[in-house]
């Protein structure tokens, strides 16, 4: 259940991204990826989840490099990982429960009646046990998190990858988010990697830390040792967003 | 001309991906039925409406050009008819539902692309042009001959009521100018126009949605392209359908 990357290397015509990052995201655990803005850590997720194909380098998934697998690998490989977008990408013509039991209708051998059970447990284990019937539209930002969340959980994934989950929520419901994608992860064993600005969830649920500065690996190491990590732009990076005073 | 180049290759390599079916037939039977209400069901209103009036003109129109000529009354009915089957009902109503379903289409899949709903798709393992595109081609399949046919209908129609209205041509006069010089294969190259550009219609917008980059503003550029591509190309499909079929 361990994700790997080696030597990753991504251009947009003459801009390098990512200058050769290699990282092994430990498995059931979470994974912070953080860095400042373009940075390169959504394009670092992107190529892991097989959206941007790397210029050069390998995604491993258990030791399977993502780009030599054939189309059916990938496609089963895919319904094992489990995201949620910055935006939540729900899928606004449906309701909260259709989004949910969305990927059940695609992909899972499961008839009707399991499909609704399982919707109502995804709902229930993120809170929000009777919003089934909303649209998209008619919830709130932090909803919207928590339902992302359970149709990330619905197909039962090995991996939980999530975009920076607490952009544009107060601090009340991002910790909220936080926790639930910690229990999440222990209670699913998941391996799941989170992109953050929040430096308060990199302590908070962070087990394993990539920083990444201007496309390259700045640091790594884990939870707390961040806070004496011998580098000055990442010592920099965590002064200047507050994290020292946690 | 390299960029059209571009442009056309990766249309084409859209439309190679969007016939790669590989979700269950009822996946797509919900999308085909939701595009046939979508873009079908609600289109007859305009459809009835435009056919209506455009029939009525062609009456007064052709009445007046035939003024102190040596041709029979019933010449209106027949050029009223052979008209609505081979320009008006397939040509202008194209041009109008290019309108109304290449822009929606266009802003409806340009929105999903922006909210990361279509990246939502891959990352489960669907693929997206099919499961977004193909149900919108089948159904346009559908709804575009029977959209046409009743253009074509409905141009009889406002011909004969505004005929008779005006007084200018009898109803019975009408109908045998239309019956007389009718010809089968007419209605035909009507239904092969009716499937060409609404296949037309629904692709180049599909794909000017599919790619589109950054916010609502591109969003909104993308609709006003999909209209202004749909109908150039109605157009020039129209011209070399006229010339290999006629």
């Amino acid at each position: 259940m361990s994700i790997e990357v080696q030597d990753i290397r991504k251009s947009f015509g003459d801009r390098e991204v990512l200058k050769g990052i290699s990282f092994y995201f430990q498995d059931r655990t979470v994974n912070m990826i953080i860095g400042s803005s373009g940075s390169g850590k959504t394009v670092l997720v992107k190529c892991i989840v097989g959206l941007l194909k790397p210029d050069s380098g390998r995604v491993l998934f258990d030791g399977q490099s993502l780009h030599e697998m054939k189309g059916q690998q990938v496609r089963k490989l895919r319904q094992n990982i489990g995201m949620l977008f910055q935006s939540s990408a729900l899928f606004d013509s449906k309701t909260v429960n259709e989004n949910i039991a969305f990927p059940m209708f695609m992909f899972g051998n499961m008839n009707l009646t399991e499909i609704q059970k399982r919707t109502e447990f995804c709902l229930e284990r993120v809170n929000l046990p009777n919003a089934g019937d909303l649209l998209p539209a008619a919830l709130s930002g932090g909803m919207k998190k928590r339902v992302g969340l359970a149709r990330a959980i619905a197909l039962n994934p090995k991996y939980l990858i999530c975009d920076e989950p607490n952009s544009g929520l107060d601090p009340e419901t991002a910790a909220v988010i936080d926790a639930l994608i910690k229990e999440l992860t222990l209670e699913f064993n998941m391996t799941t990697l989170v992109i953050s600005h929040d430096m308060k969830s990199v302590m908070d649920i962070g087990d394993h830390i990539l920083y990444i500065y201007e496309g390259e690996k700045g640091w790594e190491g884990k939870g707390k040792e961040i806070l004496k990590a011998d580098n000055p732009i990442l010592q920099r990076f965590i002064h200047t967003t507050g994290l020292a005073g946690v | 001309m390299q960029n059209y180049l571009f442009h056309i290759r990766r249309y084409l390599r859209l439309l190679a991906r969007a016939f790669q079916a590989k979700e269950k037939f009822s996946i797509y039977w919900t999308e085909i039925v939701t595009d046939l209400t979508n873009n079908g069901l609600t289109s007859i209103g305009l459809v009835v409406i435009i056919s209506v009036f455009v029939g009525a003109v062609l009456t007064i129109q052709t009445a007046y050009q035939l003024e102190g000529s040596f041709f029979p009354i019933t010449t209106i009915g027949m050029v009223v008819s052979n008209s609505a089957f081979l320009e008006m009902a397939p040509t202008i109503t194209s041009l109008v539902l290019a309108g109304k379903i290449g822009s929606n289409i266009a802003s409806q899949i340009g929105t999903m692309r922006i909210t990361e709903q279509i990246d939502a798709l891959e990352v489960m393992g669907i693929n997206s042009a099919s499961y977004l595109i193909l149900p919108k081609i089948v159904a346009a399949l559908i709804t575009f001959p029977c959209l046409i046919v009743m253009a074509a209908f409905f141009t009889h129609i406002g011909g004969l009521f505004a005929g008779e209205l005006t007084g200018i041509i009898h109803e019975s006069d009408f109908l045998y100018g239309a019956q007389k010089y009718f010809q089968l294969y007419f209605v035909l190259f009507m239904c092969v126009k009716a499937v060409a550009f609404g296949f037309l219609i629904i692709t180049v917008s599909a794909y000017q949605g599919y790619h589109v980059e950054g916010g609502a503003v591109n969003v909104a550029r993308s609709s006003t392209n999909a209209v202004v591509y749909s109908c150039i190309l109605i157009l020039i499909t129209n011209y070399i359908l006229a010339q290999i079929m006629l």
